[in-house]
C-alpha cells in the first residue's frame, strides 16, 4: 500500500508540471482557438536561456526570473509575428504553423546550445520528509506549491481585475469586445505572453529531473495535451485537475501495467486522450458549444 | 473540352521531358536523392487526398509510411522475400493501419484529430523500439537491393529512380481516378464529415512506401 501512495505522490509532482503546460495550452486555446504544438519547445528555449544566464554567473533565482520575463516577450513576439497574420486561416494551416513553431524553437536550441544533455540545478533544496512509509521530497512540495501559486494568481487576475475581465471578454467574442472598447489584440498578446511564462516555468521545474536537451519537452507536451483534453480545452481549472490526474495515471500505469514499461510510457497519455475524446469530447470541466439558430 | 485536353497534354509533355532530362543530366548521387524525393512525393499525394480533398488533418502520415516500409523490411529480412513483390502487401498493411487510425476520425474533427494523430506519430517510433525483436530496434533492418534487370546492373540509381517514378505514376493515376469518380465526388461533398478518408489515404501512402524502403536499404 505504501508503494501505491509513493506512486501517487510522485505522480502528483509530475502531474503539476503537466498541469502547468496544459494551463499554458488552454490559455492560448481559449484566447486564440489555436492548439500550440510548439508550447513545449518555446518553454525549453526559455529554460536554456536560464541555463545560459547561470553559466554567466547569474544566481539561480534571478536567472529564472529574467528568463521568465524573456519568455513573456518571446510569447508576444511569436504571436505578433507568426500567429496574428494567420488568425483567419483554416485550422489545417494553423496546425502546420504551430508544428513549425515546434521545429523552429527545437532547431534554435540545437543550433545555439547543441544536442547534448545539460544538467540544470533544482530550484529547491535536496532532501524531504516522510509520512509513514511515504517519502515526500522538498522538490515535490515546491513544485506543487508553484502550481498552486500560478493557479491562484490566474484565478485572481481573471476573476477580480479589469485586465482579467478584458482578457476573458476578448477570448469569448473578438468582435463584440472590440465594440465595447477592449483592445482585443493586446489581450490576445498578453494571453500568449502569460502562457509562455507558465510553460517556461514548467520547463524549468522539470529540467533538473530530465536534464536540459532540445527535445526535453516533447514527451511532456503529449501529457499536457492529454491533460487539457481531460480537463476540457476551455477550462483552466480543468487543465490543472487534468494534469494532476494524468500524472497519477501515468505513474500508476507504468508501475502496475507491466506491458507498458518505460519505453511505451508515451502511449499512456495518447491512449487517454483518445478515450476521453471518444467518451466525453469536451472533457471533465469543458462546456458544450451550443449554436443558436 | 479541347482546351482542357490540350493543357493536360502540355502538362504531361513537360513532365515527361523533365522526367527524362533528370537522369540524363544528373550525377548518380543526385539521382538517388531525386528518387527518394519522389518517394516522399507519393506519401504527400496521400496527405493531399486526406487533407486537401477530405479535409481531415492527419499528422500520422509518416506512421503509415513507416508501417509500409517496415512490412517490406521484415518480409525481406526474416522470410527472405525479394523486396519488389512485397509492395502490394506493404500497401495493404499500411491501408489497414490507416483504417484503424481512421476509425476515431469518425468521431473527431479538426484539432482533436490533429492532437490524436500527432500522438500516434510520436508513439510509433517507441512502438518500433518496443518490438525490437521484429524491427531490429535502433539499428534497423537491412534490406536487399531491389532485383535489377541486367541492363541496369551498372546504374542502380537509375533503376531506383525508374521504380520511384513508376510508383508515383501509379499513385497519381489512382488519386485522379478516385477523385473523378463517384467516390471522389462523395469525398469532396463530405468535406465536413468524411469517414473512410484516412483508410483511403493510407492506401496511397502504402504504395509509396516501398520505394523509400528500397532507397533506405540502398543508402544504409
Amino acid at each position: 500500500m505504501s508503494l501505491f501512495f509513493q506512486l501517487v505522490v510522485s505522480g502528483l509532482t509530475t502531474g503539476a508540471i503537466y498541469a502547468a503546460l496544459a494551463l499554458a495550452l488552454v490559455l492560448i486555446f481559449r484566447a486564440t482557438n489555436v492548439v500550440n504544438f510548439g508550447q513545449g519547445e518555446m518553454a525549453t528555449f526559455s529554460a536554456y536561456g536560464a541555463w545560459q544566464l547561470m553559466q554567466w554567473g547569474v544566481p539561480l533565482w534571478i536567472a529564472v526570473l529574467v528568463s521568465l520575463a524573456a519568455a513573456f516577450a518571446t510569447g508576444i513576439v511569436t504571436f505578433r509575428l507568426i500567429i496574428r497574420p494567420m488568425m483567419d486561416a483554416p485550422v489545417e494551416a494553423i496546425v502546420v504553423i504551430t508544428l513549425g513553431i515546434l521545429v523552429l524553437f527545437q532547431a534554435a536550441c540545437m543550433w545555439i546550445w547543441g544536442a547534448e544533455q545539460l544538467s540544470f540545478p533544482s530550484l529547491f533544496p535536496h532532501g524531504g520528509f516522510s509520512i509513514g512509509d511515504v517519502r515526500v521530497l522538498a522538490s515535490a512540495v515546491g513544485t506543487l506549491a508553484i502550481l498552486l501559486a500560478i493557479a491562484l494568481a490566474m484565478g485572481f487576475i481573471f476573476r477580480f481585475t479589469k485586465l482579467g475581465l478584458s482578457m476573458r471578454a476578448a477570448a469569448f467574442d473578438h468582435t463584440r469586445s472590440v465594440l465595447v472598447g477592449v483592445n482585443v489584440e493586446r489581450m490576445l498578446m498578453l494571453g500568449w505572453g502569460f502562457a509562455a511564462v507558465i510553460g517556461a516555468l514548467a520547463a524549468i521545474l522539470i529540467a533538473p529531473r530530465l536534464f536540459l536537451s532540445p527535445t526535453m519537452m516533447t514527451p511532456i507536451l503529449f501529457y499536457g495535451l492529454a491533460a487539457a483534453t481531460l480537463g476540457g480545452w476551455d477550462s483552466p481549472l480543468g487543465a490543472i485537475v487534468g494534469g494532476l490526474a494524468v500524472g497519477v495515471a501515468e505513474s500508476l500505469g507504468a508501475s502496475y501495467l507491466s506491458f507498458i514499461g518505460a519505453d511505451m510510457r508515451i502511449a499512456v497519455p495518447i491512449a487517454l486522450t483518445l478515450i476521453i475524446l471518444l467518451v466525453k469530447p469536451v472533457g471533465l470541466f469543458g462546456s458544450y458549444k451550443v449554436t443558436k439558430l | 473540352m479541347r482546351d482542357v485536353f490540350l493543357s493536360t497534354a502540355i502538362k504531361f509533355g513537360l513532365f515527361a521531358i523533365v522526367a527524362i532530362l533528370i537522369p540524363v543530366s544528373a550525377p548518380a548521387y543526385a539521382l538517388q536523392e531525386v528518387a527518394i524525393a519522389i518517394a516522399y512525393a507519393i506519401a504527400i499525394l496521400g496527405l493531399n487526398l486526406l487533407m486537401g480533398y477530405a479535409g481531415q488533418i492527419c499528422l500520422a502520415q509518416g506512421t503509415l509510411f513507416g508501417v509500409g516500409a517496415y512490412v517490406t523490411a521484415i518480409l525481406n529480412a526474416t522470410a527472405g522475400d525479394p523486396p519488389l513483390p512485397t509492395l502490394p502487401v506493404a500497401a495493404a498493411v499500411a491501408a489497414a493501419v490507416g483504417l484503424v487510425i481512421g476509425l476515431p476520425a469518425l468521431r473527431l474533427q479538426g484539432l482533436q484529430l490533429a492532437i490524436v494523430t500527432f500522438g500516434i506519430a510520436a508513439a510509433f517510433p517507441q512502438l518500433l523500439l518496443k518490438m525490437g525483436g521484429l524491427t531490429g530496434g535502433v539499428s534497423g533492418l537491412p534490406i536487399d537491393a531491389p532485383e535489377m534487370p541486367d541492363v541496369m546492373a551498372d546504374a542502380p540509381e537509375l533503376w531506383l529512380y525508374l521504380i520511384s517514378l513508376a510508383c508515383a505514376g501509379v499513385g497519381a493515376l489512382l488519386v485522379s481516378r478516385m477523385l473523378s469518380g463517384d467516390g471522389g465526388r462523395a469525398l469532396r461533398a463530405q468535406l465536413d464529415n468524411p469517414q473512410v478518408a484516412p483508410g483511403v489515404g493510407g492506401h496511397l501512402t502504402g504504395a509509396g512506401l516501398w520505394a523509400v524502403a528500397a532507397s533506405c536499404g540502398r543508402v544504409g
